[in-house]
């Protein structure tokens, strides 16, 4: 009877293991014929995709379909996401752009580029590959590059600008960034102008010889003789001794959680420290 | 010119031989064989005489200066030349003067060889000072002269001291605190503590080469100014007297806490010891200490440099090249350049944010420079020229009680560094303007009868260039800061209006510098310099 029960329970474990594995393995299944369902290319070579989301409807049919186009190139080295919204639930458009980027690719390489009505800001959000070759200073640059475009209602060209950028970084071309080299130039030439004035100031300071030099360069005898002391007083008190390991008397919380700073999309980016993806991006009003 | 008994050569003193020299025929004297120089009334013959003269004064020729009133006393014919003072090259022959006999003297023990290499090697790191500062045509204007000094001295003799001392000692939970009664014959010879006594000698100088080791001092002979110059003193010896007591208190009293007799007694009440040095004092003596002199003129103003002529200690007032900073400037920028462009992500915000605090840092740098200015204006920095200015006698500068003040700002500033992450960069600015205030209490003027504090008073167009430069920039940066346009070409505006007019501002700043370390030339019969320069 017992050896049945055995036998019967063994069966019900396994049953239940390979439903739970076959779960697993169909979620997985088809969490990737989603996506894939959902993208407007796939690369034959690497897997990656394109894909676009114009859920704020910026786009007509024909750019949609441009715009697919010319972002093939970018999936030589990651998928290529345009995202479009007119209510962004989060506050902050970063924030939107990085929880996205986190559910649709996870850490894959990638560049979402988001269009933000509701906020009127631009994102790019990267990771992986494209990330390591972009970062957040040349994705400030491209949303800089193409705000204006987006200020016009032009957001098919910006898209596609904002796409090419970061096609032509990929591949190691330089892109048009002047204003950024003018002020570093101007940065540059007024950090100098206030450490040169720093050096000269100490330079110029006339270091006045101290009172101790100028009695050690007089002649000097001091003799002192036939000396006494005498004790005419003597007192105690009490002053009990504080350690610094007794501890403190106040409060103090010894951890606790503490919460994380916002995201703010003109700070370049962020960084998050869970399991989320690790990449970064920049963005600008328009 | 003194002629050599021995060929008729031309005699002068040799600092390394420490003796009076011949150059053609190379004999050689001790100074003090010949204590008397006696000149010829029609100043023809100036002559060594091996005869002491009891007298007061001694003989010998003063110059004067039509540009400036300044004088000198030299047996030399060169000293007719130019004036060490303003500079000038139109200096006429002098007369037979009598000179009070100054008590002491410490020869010169550096040539003008030794000289001018200190001063070369002084100017090596600085290089941003004019090329002509560098030269050898400046260079050889060097001049050795002997500026009047007050020497203070103070003598205590067998004097029965009664004083005060008191312990702490910790045992467990309590202290213990003993009181003693001390007291000792104390023997006690100061001898040389000294301050410049002649207003010409700007006291900033005078001390950055003080001090002068008063154990090479001797009996003042005139043959020691054969070959240099002579100053003579218009500072009353009561300017510094304050001072000398206070110095040699504050050195008996940590003699006192080092003496075997009172050591460990914690020796505090000290009062009996001033009382003592104060009776004891005796008259203060003249003496004539080396120094090497330069004088550069620099457009209307001159700049003075000033080597120990014993010690080869260095002071200069080196103005800086405006063309020279601007290249250095340029070539420094180059690998900022290459790390803010490479390294550094520059928005449009952080650019315009970083601009603005640099423009304030440089706020704070002009209203610096000006106070120092206002300082230097008013002889608050020279203790001499002060006494013998008719406006402020009676003025002295009070280091404020936070003598750290420009510490504390620093304090200020790097706090909010690292508070600029959560407040956000109004933080730094808040704290630059705080820096700016607590330096410019760094100091009080105070009138020392009444006792009132008195406020530097800036003239306005003195500080409207900087402040209004500065101001435009950083008004316009603050309201696009809160506007927040979408435009970066604003923000790039904002950011490039502030850096040029902060770089313009620099013009100013190094104008100011260069007041700094330049004087006004000097009118001696008009006391203050030329206050239009």
């Amino acid at each position: 009877m017992l050896k049945r029960m055995s036998l019967q329970n063994t069966r019900f474990f396994f049953t239940v293991l390979l439903a739970l594995v076959a779960a697993i393995i169909m979620t997985l299944v088809c969490g990737t014929s989603v996506s894939a369902a959902k993208a407007d290319y796939t690369n034959p070579d690497t897997g990656y995709y394109v894909l676009i989301e114009d859920d704020a409807d910026l786009l007509t049919a024909s750019e949609e379909s441009e715009l697919a186009y010319k972002m093939r190139s970018v999936t030589e080295y990651g998928n290529a996401v345009f995202k479009s919204i007119d209510y962004n639930p989060y506050y902050y458009t970063s924030t939107f752009a990085h929880e996205y980027y986190d559910e649709l690719m996870g850490n894959k390489s990638g560049a979402v580029f988001l269009i933000d009505m509701d906020n009127r800001e631009l994102y790019l959000e990267m990771d992986g590959a494209i990330y390591k070759k972009l970062r957040e200073d040349k994705a400030n640059t491209i949303t800089d590059n193409t705000y204006s475009y987006a200020s016009k209602g032009q957001y098919y060209l910006c898209a596609n600008t904002a796409f090419e950028q970061v096609y032509q970084v990929l591949e190691g071309e330089r892109i048009a960034q002047p204003m950024k080299y003018t002020c570093a130039a101007l940065l540059a030439i007024l950090v100098a102008f206030i450490f040169n004035f720093g050096l000269i100031n100490r330079a110029s300071k006339l270091k006045s010889a101290s009172n101790n030099d100028l009695i050690t360069s007089a002649v000097r005898t001091v003799t002192l003789s036939d000396t006494s002391a005498r004790l005419v007083k003597e007192s105690s008190r009490y002053s009990p001794v504080v350690t610094s390991s007794s501890g403190s008397s106040g409060y103090r919380s010894s951890g606790g959680s503490r919460s994380s700073g916002s995201y703010r999309s003109s700070g370049g980016g962020h960084r998050s420290s869970g399991g989320g993806h690790r990449g970064g991006g920049g963005g600008h009003r328009f | 010119m003194l002629s050599c008994p021995s060929c008729g050569g031309i005699l002068r003193f040799e600092p390394h031989l420490q003796r009076i020299y011949c150059d053609n025929c190379r004999s050689n004297f001790a100074p003090e064989d010949y204590p008397n120089i006696k000149v010829a009334v029609e100043e023809k013959e100036i002559s060594l005489e091996r005869s002491y003269d009891e007298s007061a004064d001694y003989d010998v020729i003063r110059y004067t200066c039509p540009q400036c009133g300044g004088t000198i006393l030299s047996y030399d014919d060169t000293a007719a030349t130019f004036c060490s003072y303003c500079g000038s090259n139109a200096f006429i022959k002098g007369n037979l003067s009598q000179e009070k006999k100054p008590d002491t003297i410490i020869p010169f023990k550096l040539t003008k060889e030794d000289c001018e290499k200190k001063y070369r090697d002084s100017l090596t790191m600085k290089i941003f000072a004019p090329s002509k500062f560098k030269s050898s045509v400046t260079i050889d204007r060097f001049r050795g002269i002997y500026m009047p000094y007050w020497v203070y001295d103070f003598d205590i003799n067998n004097k029965r001291l009664a004083l005060t001392g008191s312990t702490e000692t910790r045992n467990g939970d309590f202290i213990t605190k003993k009181e003693y009664a001390l007291s000792g014959t104390l023997d006690a010879h100061y001898a040389g503590i000294s301050f410049d006594a002649a207003s010409k000698f700007s006291d900033n100088l005078s001390m950055a080469i003080a001090p002068f080791n008063y154990k090479d001092a001797t009996g003042f002979v005139p043959s020691y100014l054969l070959g240099f110059y002579a100053d003579s003193g218009d500072v009353s010896h009561s300017t510094y007297s304050g001072d000398a007591l206070n110095m040699a208190v504050d050195d008996l009293t940590t003699e006192f806490k080092r003496k075997p007799g009172f050591l460990g007694y914690g020796v505090s009440d000290t009062s009996q010891v001033t009382n003592a040095l104060r009776e004891q004092r005796t008259k203060p003596k003249i003496g004539m200490f080396p120094v090497w002199f330069l004088s550069t003129k620099v457009g209307k103003r001159i700049s003075y440099a000033v080597v120990n002529g014993q010690t080869g200690k260095v002071a200069a007032d080196i103005p800086v090249s405006p063309f020279k900073y601007l290249v250095w400037s340029l070539l420094l920028a180059i690998p900022l350049f290459l790390i803010f462009s490479s390294f550094c992500v520059l928005n449009p915000g952080r650019v315009l944010t970083l601009s603005l605090i640099l423009t304030i840092a440089s706020w704070v740098i002009s209203s610096c420079q000006l106070r120092e200015l206002y300082k230097r204006n008013h002889s608050l920095d020279d203790r001499g020229l002060q006494s013998m200015d008719a406006k402020h006698p009676h003025v002295t500068l009070v280091p404020n009680k936070v003598e750290s003040s420009i510490a504390a700002g620093f304090f200020i500033f790097f706090g909010a560094l690292l508070l600029m992450p959560f407040l956000g960069w109004i933080t730094l600015i808040i704290a630059l303007v705080i820096c700016n205030a607590l330096n410019s209490n760094s100091y009080k003027i105070k009138d020392t009868i009444t006792g009132k504090v008195i406020k530097p008073k800036i003239p306005l167009k003195e500080k409207l260039p900087s402040y209004l430069k500065l101001g435009i920039s950083v008004a316009a940066s603050v309201i696009i800061l809160f506007w927040t346009p979408v435009q970066d070409t604003i923000y790039y505006a904002g950011a490039a209006l502030c850096i040029i007019m902060t770089i313009l501002t620099y013009i100013d700043i190094i104008g100011q510098h260069n007041k700094l370390t330049t004087r006004e030339l000097p009118q001696f019969n008009v006391r203050g310099g030329d206050r239009n320069a």
